[in-house]
């Protein structure tokens, strides 16, 4: 499948993971998450952005990737899942940016879960893209809805 | 095809309307020699016939067409008011409000077996028919008499009226019945399109007099003005130039506007959200007043804070009331539920609503519906006697059931209350003990309240016979359940043989709430107010062990204690949990141990949203002045997760 696409790029673990712009609501500087007790792990808390309380999830967890501590890089991506904002957690944002002619292909059968919707070549690295909606709300084990 | 807009006016009208109907017709049942009452049904019968009509919405004109005949009838003597009557005006209604219902629903009408309910409405008038031939062939003879007459009518719609053109056609219909219209300026089809500002002159041939145009046309809210000219005969008849003026009718109408649910919502959360933000702001000058920066601009955003405090208090409060709904609309309802529940068990009641101008958060009055439809109806299937039986108990036949809302302090209470044969306290203990709840020695102990209050309990009920509506012992406990949801309480008053009354306490508003702050560890917590009994240090010499649970012996009450960290899974910590906060929720009393106790506030309640709903713990979260997000906890969901 040959397309346009505009990608907010970030990295986690020296991969590389793309969120469809029209997704993605701004990008915040990494603040205090309040803990909620009784919830999956990967579920960091909440955030008050302005005035809105949103969820958390952090994306190494989400992922099964080992923790990290905190660096000046890290991000906080505000992703509009169904109508519900919801903050991601990742490493660094490195770009954004227009792929002309990208290729997506399916995601290989050996990645994890069905959070990647596709594959895609951008530059030397490869993107894997992911699809909000069952990052957030897919059952954390099997990636189910 | 109408718009979204009209269709959307055209439904709030209609509900207006329905609702107003289901009032009046009970209303009218009791009292039938009351003038106003029929002519205002006559008049909302005939407005939505013209408005739906308007609209395109056959089936809801056509019942509302055989509804006014029957009133029609009735206003003229020519069928008596029996409950076989207003049972059919009442199927009629009801056919109206799930007509309007899928209009609402789907934006048109389905298909309706409404053959019933015309049969019945239709049964009326022709029955009518008859008696009236003789009556309507000599009016007939008579308006033969009378010479048709020109009038202007000149109409002027008020300043806001919306749906100007379905209006102005439902001016014109209603001329129409009257009379012939022969000039219309601007034309009817401007009319209808709206081509027009807010005045419109009809000119028509009528028998009837000016007056009878001008009360037909002023009786429409949307009618500012309405001036009705006599032009005389119509050519060829002798003419009389006499101007006849009808009194112009200058509306004092409270002026009001319709305001989405929604928008309502949303403003209120950005209230909440300055509400937070002036409280970053003067959180922020505090600090840097302390740390000794108070240069004179400092003093003025000090001052500036403190107005923009009173300003954002005041607006909080404004937008506050605007949610409030006067307790009418939920209580307007029960006059019917009344009535068909009277009719169905052969009872006799006198519904007396009182307080019905009380204002309450829309919230809260949705969230109370169903207990209240609950209370009520036990009150008339288990409250009040038979007539037959209350007659040899040297009672009135006709038993009372009294509605009544009223202010107190921060609450609103609300109290259901019937003059039936009161609660059984031995068939309530007899129950209890069979259904396990309780045991013998635990009913000794038990005070009359306690007793009362086992109704409450999940599988209670006294009724010998079970009924379609109550009686299942399902009712009471959920009656609880929801009102403690709202932050409300129930209390029962109850004396054999002279009735039974429930008070309902509510909290006015549900978006702000004082609540107590406490840490566990580095964590802080909210706890509403309403929900905390007492707040103590606890003494360790005093805690006692029963079945291996710490328990303290609070006011001769045996209160188990838990440590809020373990209930919420916290991670472990070392600092010891010394301060006891007794919770309460229904019955059910604990005592939460935490680390700290960090002071009352009001906080603004905002929701965790999905990712929380199997957070029953939670209530929600707020944000406290340094902008940190805090947790409420919501003691009944505290208890249930500690229950597991």
């Amino acid at each position: 499948m040959v397309s346009k696409l505009q990608l907010v790029v970030f990295s986690l673990e020296r991969e590389h993971y793309g969120l469809d712009t029209t997704k993605v609501k701004e990008i915040a500087r990494m603040e205090e998450v309040t803990p909620i007790p009784r919830v999956p792990s990967y579920i960091e808390g909440v955030l008050n952005l302005r005035g809105q309380i949103l969820p958390i999830v952090c994306l190494r967890k989400r992922l099964a990737l080992p923790p990290r501590q905190e660096t000046t890089t890290t991000r906080i991506v505000i992703v509009d899942a169904e109508d519900l904002k919801v903050g991601l957690i990742v490493d660094a944002v490195t770009e954004v940016s227009d792929i002309t002619n990208a290729v997506v292909t399916p995601a290989p059968h050996l990645a994890t879960s069905s959070f990647v919707t596709g594959v895609c070549q951008h530059g030397e690295a490869l993107v894997s893209l992911l699809d909000p909606v069952q990052l957030f709300f897919a059952d954390a084990t099997t990636g189910v809805k | 095809m109408v718009s979204k807009e009209y269709l959307r006016l055209f439904l709030d009208e209609a509900e207006e309307i329905v609702d107003r109907l289901a009032l009046n017709l009970i209303l009218l049942e009791k009292h039938p020699e009351e003038q106003r009452i029929i002519n205002e049904v006559f008049r909302d019968a005939h407005t939505i016939k013209g408005s739906s009509a308007a609209m395109g919405f056959t089936h809801m004109a056509g019942v509302a067409h055989h509804m006014e005949n029957v009133l029609s009838l009735l206003r003229e003597g020519q069928v008596s008011p029996t409950p076989p009557l207003f049972s059919a005006l009442l199927g009629g209604l009801d056919a109206l409000r799930r007509i309007k219902h899928d209009v609402y629903a789907v934006g048109h009408e389905s298909t309706y077996d409404l053959a019933e309910v015309v049969a019945g409405l239709s049964g009326f008038s022709s029955v009518a028919a008859g008696s009236a031939a003789a009556e309507t062939a000599a009016t007939d003879t008579s308006a033969g008499d009378a010479h048709p007459v020109t009038h202007r009518v000149e109409i002027t719609l008020r300043a806001h009226a919306v749906m100007k053109g379905v209006r102005s056609f439902i001016l014109l219909q209603s001329l129409r019945e009257l009379g012939e219209i022969v000039r219309c300026e601007p034309r009817e089809r401007d009319l209808k399109e709206e081509r027009f500002d807010q005045s419109f002159v009809v000119e028509m041939h009528t028998t009837h007099p000016a007056s009878a145009l001008s009360d037909m046309i002023g009786r429409d809210g949307d009618v500012d003005g309405v001036r009705v000219v006599t032009l005389g005969a119509p050519p060829g008849a002798a003419t009389n130039q006499a101007e006849k003026q009808s009194a112009q009718r200058t509306d004092t109408k409270q002026h009001s506007v319709r305001v989405d649910v929604n928008k309502l919502e949303k403003l209120m959360n950005l209230v909440g959200e300055l509400v937070l933000e002036r409280n970053r702001l003067a959180n922020v000058l505090g600090k840097l007043e302390r740390a000794g920066r108070d240069n004179q601009h400092v003093q003025v955003l000090l001052g500036v804070s403190g107005q923009l405090g009173r300003i954002t208090g005041e607006l909080q409060q404004e937008i506050m009331k605007a949610r409030m709904i006067p307790i009418a609309q939920l209580f307007n309802t029960f006059p019917r539920l009344v009535r068909d529940l009277a009719h169905a068990r052969q009872k006799q009641v006198e519904l007396v609503l009182s307080g019905t101008e009380t204002e309450l958060d829309r919230t809260i009055v949705e969230e109370i519906r169903d207990p209240l439809i609950h209370l009520v109806r036990n009150a008339l299937d288990h409250g009040l006697e038979s007539p037959s039986e209350r007659v040899r108990l040297g009672k009135p036949a006709e038993g009372r059931v009294v509605l009544a809302a009223s202010h107190e302090e921060t609450n609103v209470v609300i109290s259901v209350k019937d003059d039936g044969k009161g609660i059984d306290r031995e068939a309530v203990k007899h129950k209890a003990r069979s259904l396990g709840l309780v045991t013998e020695e635990e009913l000794r102990g038990l005070s009359d309240s306690q007793v009362l209050n086992l109704i409450f309990a999940p599988g209670l009920s006294t009724a010998r016979t079970v009924s379609d509506v109550s009686g299942r012992g399902v009712g009471m406990d959920i009656v609880r359940t929801q009102l403690d949801k709202v932050g409300g309480s129930v209390d029962i008053v109850s004396e054999l043989k002279v009735g039974t009354e429930f008070v309902i306490r509510l909290p006015l508003t549900l978006a702000i709430i004082r609540a107590l702050l406490v840490s566990v560890g580095e964590r802080t917590f909210a706890l509403p107010i309403a929900a905390v009994s007492e707040t103590r240090k606890l003494d360790r010499a005093q805690v006692r062990l029963i079945q291996q649970r710490e328990c303290l012996v609070i006011r001769e009450q045996v209160v188990p204690l838990v440590s809020l960290s373990d209930v919420l899974q916290l991670p472990k910590q070392n600092e010891a949990a010394d301060h006891l906060v007794v919770v309460s929720s229904g019955a059910a009393k604990v005592g939460l141990m935490v680390n700290r106790l960090l002071g009352e506030q009001e906080i603004v309640i905002k929701p965790l949203g999905p990712f929380f709903t199997a957070n029953r713990e939670l209530a929600g979260a707020t944000i406290l002045g340094d902008g940190r997000v805090v947790p409420i906890l919501d003691v009944k969901g505290l208890l249930a997760i500690m229950n597991k």
